[in-house]
């Protein structure tokens, strides 16, 4: 970002990601944190809390909780409860295969969150090749529980060779589903500098 | 018919930085950085205000900067127009 008042330095992050675990149920072939068990030094409830604790007296205006699947942490909830309650806003992108009715319904309580569902493809070959076998369904019917709440939610594609020609129809099924459709780069990190190719 | 106030937008945040304030918009995400100093507190638009309400003690002429300023953010979405009772 050019600009003179960032240039100066910023007190703090105006936003931020935070990988909560690096646990994932999924194993997708450009996963840039090589996400499968959770690492043996994890944060603790108790220091994630803390963590939380830190940020908000920071002034961070908004956390984006990724992973992993970050609804693989037990205590996540907790955690995002805590970022709300400090009126810290928050975004989680996750795959969707843990996203339940009650969930979503747990999720919309307050305004604070926003989230996003992984789908690397428009047609669900595509997006299991990359992904896995069963993600496409499992995203989609997420995302229909999302649409009819009143979480903010968005489809989050990572762009590469196997799908750029498929963001059109992306942006048309987000449009159909009703939401918003967010394209990010791929980034060669992790199981993504194994499968660069 | 009720008094009009304003308030903080619920999808936005806002901060103190040295330059003074650096307002942040969850919808886009967008930011705006004001040059408002020490004139305006950061939680200043937590509460309700009415729509010509300032923090005492300002100068005349900070005043009208500060009511243009409050316009601004009107018109920007940052701060948003509600009943104050």
């Amino acid at each position: 970002m050019s600009n003179r008042f960032v240039e100066k330095g910023l007190r703090s992050p105006v936003n931020l990601t935070w990988e909560v675990t690096v646990g994932c149920n999924l194993r997708c072939r450009h996963c840039l944190s090589s996400s499968d068990t959770p690492a043996v030094d994890e944060l603790t409830t108790q220091e994630a809390l803390v963590l939380v604790d830190q940020l908000h007296g920071e002034g961070v205006f908004q956390i984006n909780f990724g992973g992993g699947e970050p609804f693989m942490r037990p205590d996540f909830l907790e955690i995002v409860d805590a970022c709300h309650a400090k009126g810290i806003m928050t975004c989680i992108s996750t795959n969707g295969t843990l996203l339940t009715a009650d969930l979503v319904k747990r999720l919309s309580r307050n305004r604070l969150v926003a989230i996003q569902v992984s789908l690397d493809g428009a047609e669900q070959a595509t997006c299991e090749a990359i992904r896995g076998a069963g993600t496409y369904a499992a995203a989609i019917e997420a995302l229909k529980l999302l649409a009819a709440s009143p979480i903010p939610s968005s489809i989050n594609t990572v762009l590469t060779a196997g799908n750029a020609a498929e963001i059109p129809a992306l942006y048309e099924l987000a449009q159909n589903l009703g939401v918003s459709l967010r394209v990010s780069r791929f980034r060669p990190s992790g199981r993504g500098a194994d499968n660069w190719e | 018919m009720a008094a009009a106030g304003v308030q903080i937008h619920p999808a936005c945040r806002v901060r103190q930085e040295g330059f003074g304030l650096l307002f942040y918009d969850s919808r886009g995400p967008r930011l705006l950085f004001a040059e408002t100093g020490t004139m305006l507190p950061a939680e200043f638009f937590a509460m309700p205000r009415g729509k010509g309400d300032l923090p005492e003690g300002l100068a005349e002429r900070q005043q009208e900067q500060l009511r243009n300023f409050v316009n601004l953010l009107l018109e920007k979405d940052f701060l948003r127009e509600q009943s104050l009772c």
